[in-house]
Formats: structure tokens, sequence, C-alpha cells
């Protein structure tokens, strides 16, 4: 037991440090992937990764959004003029659906569909042996595999963050409308007083900063698989766990920085 | 094919381009409702704590969000320089006399609230400093009453600056009764001599004065009233005398009915008796008139007169009572009734010794 837990601190670093290799290898292989597309290659991972990752991603997040701000407005419409603080509504609005809730519950949706996909592809590719193929035929996976999968993951992360916003103020408005109704004016004149550049500035910045680091671990994960068919599903489950606590505390991270 | 496979490239485009146009339009909309691209004009003001400030915070005008606080420093002499900007159109209430107050509320943060300035509509020259509601300069505005002031935002702060304008008059009227009492104090011992309170004090010795006066002009009255009073005795001891000359048998009745110096001889005297009795009753008519004048004084003087009367009427009362014991002489009748006393209702006004 000693000698599992003794290996397993020393394997730690090694690993954090070959991860964050991977990383930097990964972002040193963009301009080389943009590179390869001009030449009219790799594109269409690009495009295929946003199709999965983002567009069949939208209603979820759509639903999900719409039904937080619908909840976030009845709720507090109901509860805040009660204390004389009617108007704090916009800000709760803005702090939750933009700020907190919609990077990190859509990178939790990319993570738990996304993510798990593309271990367990890249992971079986690797059982296949088809990495080796493109490297014998002088492609490097790094390149045509891992970078567009990230920037997709990236891309999706950051237009899922911009719908959840749209659906989560917007679209809980209408919703609201059923429930409570609302002047469409007064609404938007609220957000608009409560929304800042930072409020936005902050969203986009998890967005990007959660799309690097789940795309990062999920492709790291399924290049991690060394031979048998078994390590595919284990990694898979290592992304979604190293995907989610990596998001956790980089938005903890990121928050503080903000208020700073 | 699959329709979204096929039609990847075109779902991915208007699915990015949805989101950037949606991007784009919320940012005009929020830029436009906050004033990002318009003119800002900046003013200061200074505090004397930065408690509950921050750079970013509000400044409103009933209501509106009208600017932002954007700096805020310690100057070399302790005080909080606030530098703030005022959006180009909510420039109108920033005029001669506006006044900024901090608001802050301890759940909410608080809100520099500006409170317009009513001496001229012209809005006030950029980086001028606006003084603090509670400052010296602001509470001389206030006093001048050129000033608008205007709400907090939200319920807490304004019962938050309700209090503290309460709190100032409670410490103002402390210090005005201060004053009152220190110059109070000051003109009792002779230190001050001039003011309002000097005056009345000085006044208030003046009336004592005259009413020493007025005393002394009573007391000579009192001694005036003895005289008079000494006069109605003379007069009613004569009454008595004339009344025991009728009850004489031998005396003036007698005579006026005898032979000499009967009441024929008096009629048979040249007028001379009538001229006598025209003396006596022009004596008579003198005499009612020195009594018409006592009667006044002693209307002026009715209770001392009446406590008189009183001692008076209980003299013949008593009179009354040897009287009727003369008549009821148990060697004669039964002997003197017993008398139930009636008290006078009228209070004697001196006493026993007098």
């Amino acid at each position: 037991m000693l000698d599992a837990v003794g290996t397993r601190v020393l394997r730690a670093p090694k690993e954090l440090v070959y991860a964050l290799g991977f990383m930097i290898e990964i972002v040193r292989n963009i301009p080389a992937y943009f590179r390869m597309q001009r030449r009219g290659g790799g594109g269409g991972v690009l495009k295929m990764q946003i199709l999965f990752t983002g567009v069949n991603a939208l209603s979820i997040v759509a639903v999900l959004s719409l039904a937080i701000g619908a909840v976030i407005i009845i709720q507090g419409l109901s509860v805040l003029p009660q204390l004389g603080q009617g108007q704090l509504i916009y800000t709760i609005l803005i702090t939750v659906i933009t700020r907190e809730l919609g990077p990190i519950l859509t990178a939790f949706i990319v993570i738990a569909r996304s993510g798990t996909a593309i271990s367990t592809e890249l992971g079986n590719m690797v059982v296949d042996h088809q990495i080796e193929a493109y490297m014998a035929t002088g492609l490097n996976p790094i390149t045509y595999l891992a970078v567009p999968r990230v920037l997709g993951v990236v891309i999706s992360l950051v237009l899922l963050n911009i719908y959840f916003n749209f659906f989560g103020l917007v679209g809980s408005f209408l919703v609201t409308q059923l429930v409570q109704p609302l002047a469409l004016e007064e609404y938007l004149f609220g957000l608009y007083g409560s929304v800042t550049l930072t409020d936005f500035v902050a969203s986009f910045v998890k967005s990007i900063v959660f799309g690097v680091l789940i795309g990062c671990v999920a492709t790291y994960q399924g290049l991690a698989v060394e031979r048998a068919g078994t390590e595919v599903p284990v990694r898979a489950i290592k992304s979604v766990g190293q995907g989610i606590t990596l998001t956790v505390i980089a938005n903890a991270a990121i928050t503080l920085v903000s208020y700073l | 094919m699959k329709f979204r496979i096929r039609f990847a490239t075109q779902i991915v485009g208007l699915f990015t381009i949805l989101a950037v146009v949606f991007v784009i339009v919320l940012m005009v909309a929020i830029g436009t409702g906050q004033g990002w691209f318009e003119p800002r004009y900046e003013y200061s003001t200074v505090l004397s704590s930065a408690s509950g400030l921050n750079i970013g915070m509000t400044v409103d005008f009933r209501g509106f969000e009208v600017g932002r606080v954007t700096n805020i420093s310690l100057s070399e002499d302790n005080n909080v320089n606030v530098t703030f900007n005022i959006r180009e159109r909510y420039i109108h209430p920033v005029t001669k006399g506006s006044l900024v107050e901090l608001a802050t509320n301890p759940i909410l943060g608080g809100t520099l609230v500006l409170h317009r300035g009513t001496r001229s509509d012209e809005p006030l020259e950029e980086f001028s400093v606006i003084p603090e509601w509670n400052s010296e300069t602001g509470r001389a505005i206030r006093a001048v009453g050129i000033v608008e002031r205007s709400q907090p935002p939200d319920p807490i702060s304004t019962i938050l600056s309700e209090i503290d304008p309460l709190l100032l008059s409670v410490s103002e009227i402390l210090d005005s009764t201060q004053d009152i009492l220190g110059t109070l104090s000051g003109t009792l011992d002779g230190s001050i001599t001039d003011g309002p309170i000097a005056d009345m004090v000085g006044q208030t010795l003046s009336l004592l004065a005259v009413l020493e006066d007025r005393l002394d002009d009573t007391e000579a009255l009192l001694a005036g009233s003895e005289e008079l009073l000494a006069s109605v005795n003379r007069i009613a001891d004569n009454a008595a005398t004339a009344s025991d000359e009728f009850r004489d048998p031998t005396g003036i009745v007698p005579q006026l009915l005898g032979g000499s110096g009967t009441v024929a001889t008096l009629f048979d005297d040249d007028n001379m008796l009538f001229d006598e009795i025209l003396g006596i009753f022009s004596s008579i008519n003198e005499t009612l008139d020195e009594v018409s004048q006592i009667a006044r004084f002693a209307g002026a003087q009715t209770p001392q007169l009446a406590a008189i009367l009183e001692e008076g009427r209980e003299a013949l009362i008593v009179g009354q009572d040897v009287l009727t014991g003369l008549r009821n002489n148990p060697l004669l009748r039964g002997g003197i009734p017993e008398r139930i006393d009636q008290p006078s209702n009228v209070e004697s006004f001196r006493e026993a010794q007098f």
C-alpha cells in the first residue's frame, strides 16, 4: 500500500509536467493547424467539432438557461420587492446567468457530452493504431487531431455561453410573461442599468479558459490510452473528473481575479 | 447523408453568426443605455471618509444613474478626494449650489447622490469641486436654500440619510442651547452687556424699579385712607351725640316745646333760623360732597371698607343683643335669647390687632 501511495505521489508531478507540456504543444501547434487548413487539410475536424459540441448541445443549453433565468426572475420578483430591493433582480440575473452559471454550466454540459466523446474517440484511435498511421504518413496527430478538437471546444463553449445568456436573459423574460407580466422596457432598462463590460469580459474569459482546459484534458486523456480497449472508458471517466475539477478551480480563480 | 452533416458548414456558420449578432446588439444596446460612447464631464468632491465608497460607484440623481466615481484618493490634509464623471445628457442638474452626498447602505453598498443647485440653470464648469452635503460649505448652501434635495435610491439609504441630518439638528440645538446658557450666565454675572438677553434682563430690572415706585405710592395711599377713616369716626360720634340729645327728655325737644326758645320763637327770628338751617344744609351739602368723595375713595378701598362695615355690623348686632337683653331683663322679662351666629361671607382683611 505504501508502495502504491509512494508511486502515485512520485508520478503526479511527472504527469502534471507532462500535461502542461502537452498543453503547450497544442498551443504551439495552433499556427501549424491554420497553415494546414489553408492548404486544405484538417478544416473538417474543427467544423465537425463545433457542430457536435456547440450546435448539438444548443437545445439542452437553451432549456437549461430558460428554466434557470425564469426561476431567478420569478423568485426575485416575488421576494425582493417585499424588501424594497426589486431593482436588485437585474444584478442577480446578470451575476448568476452571465458571470457564473453561463460559463460553468455550459462547461459541464460540454464536459459531459464532448469531453467524454473526444477521449473515447482518440482512445479508440490509439487502440486501433490510427495515431501511428497518421505519424507514419507524416501528419502530426497533435496538429491534425488535438488542435482542432481543442479549438472546436473553445469556440463552441464561447458560442454556447452567448446562447446561454441570450436564452437566460431574453428568453426567460418571455417565460416570465406567462406567470408574472413585466413591461419589456422596464426589463431592458433594468438590465442595461445593471450589466457592466466587466461582466461580459469575465464571462468571455471564463469560456475561453474552460474550453482550453476541457479540450486539453479530453485530448490528453484520449491520447493517454496505451494499448487496451478497456483503458478507453477509464480515460473517459478521468477526463470528466479532471475536467470538472479544473473548471471549478479555474472558475473560482477567475472570479477572484475579476473582483480584485 | 444526414442533414446536419451535409450542411455542417452552413449550420456552424449560422450558429456563429447568430451568436455574434446577439453579442453586438447587446453591446450596442448596453453601451447606448450606459452612455459608453457619450462624452462625460469630470467633477470632484471632498469627503471626510471613504467608507462605503468605491471606484465605479454610481452617481444618482432622482433614481437615474447620471455618472460614476472614477477616482478616490487621500489628500495631504487627510480628506478624501473623490473624482466622478457626469454623462452629457444628465449635465443639467449639475449647477451652482449643487451638492453631493454619499448614501451608504450596509446591504447594497452605496451611491453618490447628486442634489441640484437652484441658484442658476447654467451647468457648472467641468473640473469644479461640488461640496459634500454635510460639509461646512454644504451646510451654508443648505442654509441659504439654493439646493434641492433628491432622495437616495433605496429605502435603507433613505433612512440612513435621514438619521444624519437629524443628529446634526440635535447637535445644532444642543450647541444653541449651550450658547444661550452661556450668554444668560454672562449676562447675569455682568460680563455680557450686549445682545437680546442682556436687553431683556435690563428691561426686567427697569420694571422692578417701576414696581417699587408703585408700591411706595400704594403705601402713601393707605396712609391717606387712615385720615379718611378718622373723619368717618368723628361723623359717627357726632351722630351718636345727636341721637343722645333726642333721647334725653330734658334735652333739646322740651326746650323746643317750652316758652322761651320755642319753635314759634325759632320761626320768628327774622329768618335767622332759616339762614342757620340753610347754612347747616349747605354744610351738610358740603359734608355730603365730602362723603361722596369718601364713598368714591371707599369704592376704591372696598375690601378695607367691607371689613370695617363687617366689623360695624358685628358691633350693631352686639348692640342689638344688649338692647334685647335689657328689654328681656330677667327682672322684667325672660333674659337674653340665645343667638345663632350667622357667619359673614366677607372675610376680614384686617388682623385682630388692626
